[in-house]
């Protein structure tokens, strides 16, 4: 439920006041740059994503209704840019050399102990093999502890398809991480 | 998997951690998971994926760095909205709609269509035989900048599949150069690029093109340069980002004194102020003593009087490496 304080700001950011935007940003940027971080694979791509999701806001603010739910709102922005960053990252990713790739590295790492670091990893890695909607599912219900009817709302599907998403990622994750089930 | 278990108790099992289920599914399934360890077993399991999940994505992110990216969100839009209320033609259109409301007397209309034809006819065609560029591998890109030659430069990376860097230049002769972003004259084509172009989105791609290459001094004095003389904040705040990973040096931290001072982007001063904060040197002392009085964000201000504080607690002037 938006705040009446949030409505005015909305309100004046909508008529071309900048600095209610900027107290906009200031009130809801700490979860935006936590789901952020969740959607992308580091800081610096999460720092990317905030500053690209917030002047996707900015330019579209005037089409925000103000019955719907801005961190819904700001959420869907966050999401559908984080996905389309993500495929640009894909292609660039691809196109680097092969080169780069040493195996020593492997090796080195293969050598540690299994520690919490090594576990933190695998449930990353874990994550990254899920389908980009299931990721975004998983993470939006597990991560962000979100309604599935808010997940349906933020990614413009049913809510039956949220389930079907989150039950593939569950068993996905399930099977990725056997190794770690009696941690 | 197991015989006890069939899907329909997986399916139940992620419904139930999810809370998916209506109280009375749940009580139900409450009352089975009672009897039956497996069952038990599976439900901790999913539990701890998704504790471990919890776990290895929990992010908080520091006061520092929100109001880092709050500052830089704001140059963005600063720029933004100064972009929107820039008319490329002022009063362009309006003269256009006048000229075109205006009532014209017929003979008036038949001398623009008589002049319109005769421009036409003396315009000269596009030619469609344009030379393909040479490529050259020993021109000297140094001697080409001094000659002031290059005109129109083209910048491309990661195309064909590889990593390297492609630029296309107009000079006399048309050239295509490319090579890594350690190459030399790819270096001295990035650092005439951020120093040179007028546009700044190529200045934007060479600064961040310039972040993949190693430290070393030329890149030091021209991105410094642009640091202290770009009029795009988002250029300035790249290079001053690049130059927090080189080596402290006097060109350095004098930069950061002065656009701590100067910059009128607070983002591009709260890197300065990072690094000064990061390399405690006497002369630092003044500045951060005006800043964190006169500066006009709090945050800066709050900051500059934390990093004061803790050198002032160094000095022991001894700790403090005074640099001449």
């Amino acid at each position: 439920m938006m705040t009446d304080e949030t409505k005015q700001l909305i309100i004046n950011a909508q008529s071309g006041d900048s600095k209610a935007f900027h107290r906009l940003v200031a009130m809801h940027d700490e979860r935006i740059m936590v789901l952020a971080y969740q959607l992308m694979k580091n800081e610096q791509e999460a720092e990317d994503l905030y500053q690209e999701s917030f002047v996707k806001a900015f330019k579209s603010l005037h089409t925000f209704r103000l019955e719907s739910s801005f961190y819904t709102w700001l959420y869907r922005i966050t999401v559908n840019t984080a996905i389309n960053m993500k495929h640009k990252l894909a292609r660039m990713r691809l196109q680097e050399p092969r080169e780069d790739f040493d195996p020593l590295d492997i090796i080195a790492a293969s050598s540690q102990d299994k520690d919490s670091g090594e576990i933190t990893q695998a449930v990353k890695n874990a994550a990254d093999t899920l389908p980009e909607k299931q990721r975004t599912v998983f993470i939006l219900k597990y991560l962000q502890q979100m309604k599935i009817r808010e997940i349906a709302d933020i990614m413009d599907i049913g809510d039956g398809t949220v389930k079907k998403y989150l039950f593939r990622a569950m068993e996905k994750m399930r099977t990725e991480l056997k190794e770690y089930r009696y941690v | 998997m197991s015989k006890t278990i069939s899907q329909n108790h997986h399916d139940k099992v992620i419904a139930y951690v999810s809370d998916f289920m209506s109280k009375q599914d749940r009580l139900d399934f409450e009352s089975e998971l009672n009897e039956n360890n497996e069952l038990k077993a599976l439900v901790n399991e999913y539990k701890t994926i998704l504790n471990l999940s919890t776990d290895a994505f929990s992010f908080s992110p520091s006061d520092e760095q929100l109001q880092s990216q709050r500052l830089l969100l704001k140059g963005r839009i600063q720029q933004l909205e100064s972009e929107k209320s820039k008319p490329v033609f002022p009063n362009f259109g309006s003269q256009i709609k006048d000229f075109l409301t205006a009532p014209q007397p017929a003979w008036a209309v038949i001398t623009y269509m008589v002049i319109a034809v005769l421009i036409s006819r003396t315009l000269p065609l596009p030619s469609f035989d344009q030379k393909l560029p040479v490529k050259e591998s020993d021109i000297n890109v140094v001697d080409l900048m001094r000659a002031n030659e290059l005109k129109n430069i083209k910048l491309t990376s990661g195309l064909n599949g590889d990593n390297r860097i492609h630029f296309a230049l107009e000079t006399g002769k048309n050239y295509d150069i490319s090579g890594g972003v350690n190459d030399s004259d790819i270096q001295q084509l990035l650092f005439y690029l951020l120093l040179n172009d007028e546009n700044p989105g190529k200045r934007l791609k060479a600064v961040r093109l310039l972040k993949e290459s190693a430290p070393q001094l030329d890149a030091q004095a021209v991105l410094v340069s642009a640091l202290l003389t770009d009029t795009n904040p988002g250029i300035r705040l790249r290079s001053i980002e690049i130059l927090k990973n080189y080596e402290s040096s006097d060109l350095i931290i004098d930069a950061c004194i002065k656009t701590l001072l100067e910059d009128e982007n607070e983002a591009v001063r709260q890197k300065a102020l990072e690094i000064i904060s990061n390399n405690p040197v006497e002369k630092s002392l003044p500045v951060l003593q005006i800043v964190s009085v006169m500066d006009d964000n709090e945050f800066i201000r709050t900051q500059a009087a934390r990093v004061l504080k803790s050198f002032k607690e160094a000095v022991n002037p001894k700790k403090i490496e005074v640099k001449q």
